[in-house]
């Protein structure tokens, strides 16, 4: 700080963007999410723990972290396969399947919970193959977990296209000629490249997947302490006037996506560790 | 091992990079592919390394009179070197090099501390040692163009295979790593063919130049003969500086100039054209236009007086002196040896 002000530097404004950045964050960021604090601060410590351990709210939590997480896992290993092939092969239509892509983006998340309930309700046009197999997606963890990935699918492969394309030639050329077999050049050469850029798609796609309540609420069902997600059980208590009991939930929402993005954050600055900066 | 490319042709739509190229390098030997960019010399190195593929019904590629136009790279048991050096950046420089043993199957696989033994040995060889640790980024451009060539030989390939090596780095280094390069291929004696479009860089340290044109060899010879019998027009502008006289102008009735030749031009070096003082009878008439003589050789532009000619010499400095030239004097030229293509003389 003290040598950006005082050393002349060939990129100057580091005092006005940061002042910018500062109150645009605070006015955009904090200021509503500190609200949440302010009102939690109001509870006892007894209350409050009451809150958010209750058996119903703790399933909550189970779920949401854990369908996040798992949408996050699975669009990470199915975003790079298409990534992959929309970006290193023509194909007639690439750029119909591309668009595709930024559907979830921009459909209305209500629009794709009722069309994905139609289609995987028990007699809907998927649902009606896989409930008699064992598998009812709609009105169970399963349909969550399926909303999660659908609207979670565009982040890890819009982060991944750019890297994909930028990747040099020569690096698998190299491997090959060193002998290396396909597999053995994507394990050790292209996936260490990718490895940065997938798990910023795979946070992205877990942050939007925990807060996303519109698609979740149509096919889940919404039953306490089996389909209930955590943002549901957040508007359940506020219709029920617990103001602080659904502020009390939202602050552990808060303070552990908040670490978990941390940690992700982590995790990808020591995945580029070998890039100069 | 010896390398041996019979009637390659390469087209891409209707641009003929190879069209038909019968090249063959003789075992231990380092041989320079020379040409300007898009002849094919790179295309060329590529279809050896197999990295690109001829088109399906021409020709051949050869190690050792061994077939190997069908193997992927992976078993051609080449060592290639590319001109941006293509490192594992995620990977240290002893992984980097350590990458073609490692990915070997199993029982090929030497064990760990023979391949430390085996990553040392190369790094002492390519002079950095001490570097296993490093990331390539934290390497100058010169370093990891000795990493990559480490890394190309830790798989003890037969043939060596460098396109552009030397093409990235700036004037200094490029001359320093190519005079290593030149003691380097002596001490391990592996076969090796290198790309440049470089002729100082060709001739300097090549047994054996190629030079291509158009995706075609014009001519085979050691840097000696392109140089001092080039066999095309082409080989004689791309190699060292030429004149390019139309031949009545350089005849100019003047019997010294010996005969037209059949294609109208003869071609001289700046250094095989002697300046004369005017006063005597021999040679062509030409004023003085510019004296350049920053350099351990003077280089003096001329224009002929008959033709208008522009010509370019090349005479020591001490002649320089002797001669008392200024600007816009008047002098002869008379030319020492000339090319024509359709026979060799001298003057």
């Amino acid at each position: 700080m003290a040598t950006a002000r005082t050393r002349r530097s060939a990129l100057p404004g580091f005092g006005i963007t940061l002042g910018f950045t500062l109150a645009y964050l605070g006015l955009i960021v904090l200021i509503p999410l500190s609200a949440t604090f302010i009102r939690a601060a109001g509870m006892d410590w007894g209350s409050f723990w009451a809150a958010v351990t209750s058996p119903r709210v703790l399933a909550a939590y189970r779920l949401s972290f854990g369908a996040s997480l798992a949408a996050g896992a699975v669009n990470m290993v199915f975003g790079l396969i298409v990534a992959w092939v929309l970006t290193r092969y023509p194909f007639p239509g690439r750029r119909v399947v591309d668009a595709l892509v930024d559907l979830p983006f921009a459909l209305p998340t209500a629009v794709a919970g009722i069309a994905l309930t139609s289609i995987y309700a028990p007699n809907g046009w998927i649902g009606r193959w896989l409930a008699p197999l064992g598998f009812p997606v709609a009105f169970t963890r399963l349909g969550v977990f399926v909303a999660l990935t659908f609207i979670g699918l565009p982040f890890v492969v819009r982060t991944l296209q750019p890297v994909i394309q930028e990747l040099q030639p020569e690096m698998e050329e190299s491997a090959a000629s060193l002998g290396a077999t396909r597999w053995q050049t994507f394990r050790r050469v292209l996936l260490p490249e990718l490895v940065p850029p997938l798990l910023t798609g795979f946070a992205l796609a877990f942050a939007r997947a925990l807060g996303e309540y519109g698609s979740v609420v149509f096919i889940s069902g919404n039953m306490p302490m089996r389909t209930e997600i955590v943002p549901l059980l957040i508007i359940t208590k506020l219709e029920q006037y617990d103001y602080s009991g659904a502020t009390a939930i939202a602050v552990v929402m808060l303070v552990s996506s908040f670490l978990l993005l941390l940690l992700i954050n982590l995790l990808q600055k020591w995945s580029r560790r070998f890039q100069a900066v | 091992m010896s390398i041996e490319a019979q009637n390659i042709r390469r087209a891409f739509g209707t641009f003929a990079a190879l069209a038909g190229v019968d090249l063959k390098v003789e075992p231990g030997k380092l041989v320079a592919l020379l040409g300007p960019s898009g002849s094919g010399k790179t295309t060329l190195l590529r279809i050896i390394a197999g990295l690109e593929f001829a088109d399906p019904g021409s020709g051949r590629i050869l190690f050792d009179g061994e077939d190997v136009t069908d193997l992927p790279p992976g078993r051609r048991k080449v060592g290639f070197v590319f001109q941006h050096y293509a490192l594992f950046r995620h990977l240290t420089v002893f992984e980097n090099i350590a990458f073609g043993l490692r990915v070997r199957r199993r029982r090929e696989r030497p064990p760990e501390r023979e391949l430390a033994d085996r990553v040392r040995h190369l790094l002492d060889l390519v002079q950095l040692p001490g570097l296993e640790a490093r990331y390539p980024h934290q390497l100058s451009g010169g370093q990891r163009q000795r990493v990559a060539l480490a890394r190309a030989l830790a798989v003890e390939p037969r043939v060596l295979l460098l396109d552009e090596p030397f093409g990235a780095l700036d004037a200094k280094v490029r001359r320093e790593l190519r005079r290593w390069l030149r003691r380097f291929h002596d001490e391990i004696n592996v076969t090796t063919l290198f790309v440049t479009h470089d002729q100082e860089e060709a001739l300097e340290i090549a047994d054996e130049v190629v030079i291509m044109n158009q995706g075609r060899i014009e001519q085979v010879g050691t840097p000696q003969e392109v140089y001092d019998r080039p066999a095309t027009p082409f080989v004689h502008q791309f190699v060292g500086n030429v004149n390019i006289l139309r031949a009545p102008a350089a005849g100019g009735g003047d019997a010294s100039f010996g005969r037209v030749m059949r294609d109208g031009r003869i071609y001289v070096r700046p250094q095989d054209i002697e300046i004369v003082p005017h006063e005597g009878r021999d040679g062509l008439s030409a004023i003085v236009r510019h004296i350049h003589a920053a350099g351990p050789q003077a280089r003096l532009t001329l224009e002929q007086v008959q033709s208008r000619e522009v010509v370019e010499a090349e005479i020591s400095r001490p002649e320089l002196g002797a001669l008392n030239l200024r600007v816009n004097d008047l002098v002869r030229l008379r030319l020492r040896q000339a090319h024509s293509f359709d026979d060799s003389y001298a003057i």
